[in-house]
């Protein structure tokens, strides 16, 4: 036996099982698709970050199908190298939280029994967790203090139960807009919440303090202040001496026996050429979309539908954040100089947002789930803006009117936004399936995504966009833009495994391991039934550390 | 943050923009070289036709001295230097361009386009002008290129390629050659961040350091490894 565990994916839902799993004292191997940059690699390059193909596969290459449409209006599929809507998120070491921006929210306990709390809602696959937020809490906890996660507690209407009196960190530095926003939100009888961050303002655990660049979403950090899965879990498991991390392995299959048990992970190295390594125990971390395609492609004796789905649910209730957006226009014509200096400051974060809507009693509606709304500055990159200001109504700009604009754009304003998020009804038109026709540079067929969402996710949206644009209003914004969109946003994505105790409508056990597998495991967020109405990546984490301790256990222990 | 709206809005443009109008598909664009196809256009004049192969692709030196005095002219009147504005010159914006169809990553189809829409462009000047783009006076390179975005596609599609490259020699780091000095970012007033990259981190780099090697998957069956 090569390894005690293998490890498939590195980032959030990878990273803490193989740390926790290395120090337990096993062994471990951990197989990533992309490269392995680090901090040494990450500079504030535009074109690196987002205007060329570096961290993610080109998508000649490697490219998902998307069905986007309705029941009524039929689906239409369209592979991504010629629509240009990438999703993939981040391949390399530690995967896509090298770049995410590290708003860190919990869940609620009541997002863990959304079905019990709310009732049914017609066309949606609402389930209640077979866990509660008590199992789920010491985890969230340890997130806090093993990965970094910065902020500060107050008493807000929506404060979830916490085993620890405050954060380990104290908030990152913030920019004079968070009390501009706290002042006007309380006038409006608000409550303002300081948002925890997975990035450590100052240096700990063989990391640097953030640098305060400004340029932080999107991008991979240069100090290692971002509580990415590679600084804060892996580059430890390795210093164990008992974790190997094999960058450019990309694996096609795992194979398994008469028994079901799943004997091997096989995979091409970065020469192209097929390997292979066995293991006690597989964990399956690739991100939600690419876990059920790995799945469906891993047919076997037992599984020969794909593994794990022998009721068919592997791909089913992929889950998405829903919500809309909205941008404030604050010109600094229009203000006094001292503020316009202050607002010009660049590098100090937000860090705000508002849950008082995170329950709703909405006369039309009932009493349903709403959401979270996140405040922050528009992404700073200068060229995609500039890109978008060429296009006007009137047709290309160019020459002097193209430049006047650009000026007023980038010289006489800052652009101040809000992000809802609410949760995307798991449905039946939102699923993972592999392509029949499409496939990869390695012959295996890409898998197709249909992406549909339910009209309900519109109207919970549509409330919270409307509440953050009386904020922005009530902020002084001279114009507020805003959009509401059912199109998922590719970096916010689980479900697609979800866990359950029912095999005939779940694919994982409330452990987290395969119904129809007894070595098999899933901890990146294909787990999650239902998705919250924060960001995913705090529970993703937890939840990986949560399943380490039961894999720890079920090996033996802790050894020596 | 949500990629949905910013982000998604940079990363379509950046696939798309050489070929979106186009009547076929993007990898269809790409790979079927060889077939004759009309794109689009309001005068028998300015028909574009993709007949030759990624094969007979010009080489690296690229541009030939018309070509060059052309694309130049095109990119001044795009960006002209202004007493507060820098101009493509300014911001080297013909230098960047070589740089980035030089790029491997650089797409056959858009380097061939890129070719075609100055070849249409010195014909539409010839027919309408009977002189060369860069001879022209100023409202008629006007008169030109606004009907060439106004009126056909493949005009709208060509002029907003050079002016996506354009506004990235304005605002991308300086060390990919345009943006001397960061005068882009000056003119501007924006704040760029930090580290930045030095000459061995350049994107170009970081994708060779990534690569796969190009060895083929091997043709036998891999359920029997």
């Amino acid at each position: 036996m090569d390894y005690d565990v293998c490890v498939i994916g590195s980032g959030a839902g990878g990273g803490p099982v193989a740390w926790s799993l290395a120090q337990a004292g096993y062994r471990v191997v951990v197989l990533e698709k992309g490269p392995w940059f680090t901090e040494a690699d990450f500079y504030k390059d535009e074109l690196a970050c987002c205007r060329r193909t570096v961290y993610t596969p080109d998508l000649e290459d490697e490219f998902h199908v998307i069905e986007d449409g309705s029941a009524e209006k039929g689906w239409k599929a369209k592979p991504t190298y010629d629509s240009g809507r990438d999703f993939w998120n981040g391949n390399c070491v530690g995967g896509s939280t090298n770049f995410m921006s590290g708003f860190f929210h919990r869940l609620k306990p009541e997002d863990f029994r959304l079905l019990s709390e709310f009732g049914p809602i017609a066309g949606a696959n609402i389930s209640d967790w077979p866990i509660a937020y008590e199992d789920l809490e010491p985890y969230y906890s340890k997130v806090e203090q093993e990965v970094g996660v910065s902020g500060r507690v107050i008493d807000h209407p929506n404060q979830e139960p916490r085993s620890t009196a405050d954060f380990p960190f104290p908030p990152t530095a913030e920019h004079a807009i968070s009390g501009w926003v706290d002042q006007t939100c309380r006038e409006l009888g608000l409550h303002p919440i300081p948002v925890p961050r997975a990035i450590l303002p100052r240096a700990a655990m063989g990391r640097q303090a953030c640098q305060y660049s400004g340029y932080c979403g999107s991008y991979g950090c240069s100090s290692g202040a971002k509580s990415s899965s590679r600084a804060a879990l892996l580059d430890r498991a390795r210093a164990t001496g008992r974790c190997d991390i094999r960058a450019h392995a990309q694996v096609y299959r795992l194979e398994s026996d008469r028994h079901g048990r799943v004997v091997a992970a096989r995979y091409f190295d970065r020469d192209n050429q097929p390997q292979s390594v066995d293991a006690r125990i597989f964990i399956v971390a690739c991100q939600a979309i690419e876990t059920a395609r790995l799945l469906l492609l891993s047919t076997g004796p037992r599984h020969p539908r794909g593994l794990a789905n022998s009721r068919g649910q592997v791909g089913r209730n992929l889950v998405f954040s829903a919500g809309g957006a909205g941008t404030g226009h604050f010109l600094y014509g229009n203000m006094d100089k001292n503020k316009a200096a202050a607002l010009k400051t660049v590098g100090p974060f937000v860090n705000r947002a508002l849950q008082d809507w995170y329950f709703i009693d909405d006369p039309e509606l009932g009493r349903i789930k709403g959401g979270t709304i996140e405040f922050l500055f528009r992404h700073p990159n200068p060229t995609g803006q500039a890109n978008r200001v060429k296009n006007s109504s009137d047709g290309l700009l160019w020459g002097t009117p193209l430049q006047d604009k650009l000026k007023a754009h980038f010289s006489g304003a800052r652009y101040f936004r809000f992000e809802s998020f609410c949760d995307w009804l798991p449905n039946d038109d939102c699923f993972v399936s592999l392509d029949p026709e499409l496939k990869d540079r390695w012959n295996m067929p890409a898998a197709r995504v249909r992406v549909g969402y339910h009209e309900h996710d519109l109207k919970v949206g549509r409330l919270l966009t409307d509440k953050g644009r009386e904020v922005l209003k009530a902020m002084g914004a001279d114009k507020v833009t805003w959009g509401l969109s059912g199109s998922p946003p590719a970096n916010l994505v689980a479900g697609g495994c979800r866990f359950g105790d029912d095999p005939e409508t779940s694919v994982l056990n409330a452990d987290c391991q395969a119904h129809d597998a007894d070595n098999l495991y899933v901890t990146d967020g294909s787990f999650m039934p239902t998705g919250g109405s924060v960001p995913y990546t705090w529970t993703i984490y937890a939840n990986s550390f949560r399943v380490a301790d039961i894999i720890t256990e079920r090996l033996g222990g802790k050894r020596g | 943050m949500k990629r949905f709206l910013d982000d998604i809005e940079d990363r379509q443009e950046r696939r798309t923009d050489s070929c979106i109008a186009l009547p076929l598909s993007r990898r269809e664009f790409v790979f079927r070289g060889s077939s004759a196809l009309v794109l689009s256009s309001a005068s028998p004049g300015l028909l574009l036709a993709l007949d030759d192969g990624p094969d007979n692709a010009p080489a690296a030196a690229l541009f030939s001295a018309k070509q060059t005095r052309n694309l130049a002219a095109v990119q001044t009147h795009l960006f002209p230097a202004t007493a507060d504005a820098p101009g493509a010159d300014d911001i080297n914006a013909l230098a960047y361009l070589r740089f980035v169809m030089n790029q491997p990553d650089f797409e056959t189809g858009t380097r061939d386009f890129v070719f075609r829409g100055l070849q249409s462009l010195h014909e539409a000047g010839m027919e309408r002008f009977e002189r060369e783009f860069h001879r022209l006076d100023f409202s008629q390179k006007e008169s030109l290129l606004r009907y060439l975005a106004d009126r056909t596609r493949w005009g709208r599609n060509w002029l907003s390629l050079l002016l996506k490259y354009i506004l990235e020699a304005l605002l991308t780091d300086p060390v990919y050659g345009g943006n001397p000095d960061g005068v882009g970012w000056k003119w501007l007033e924006h704040q760029a961040g930090f580290p930045r990259p030095p000459a061995d981190k350049v994107y170009t780099r970081l994708r060779a350091q990534a690569a796969r090697t190009n060895r083929p998957t091997p043709s036998r069956s891999l359920d029997g490894l």
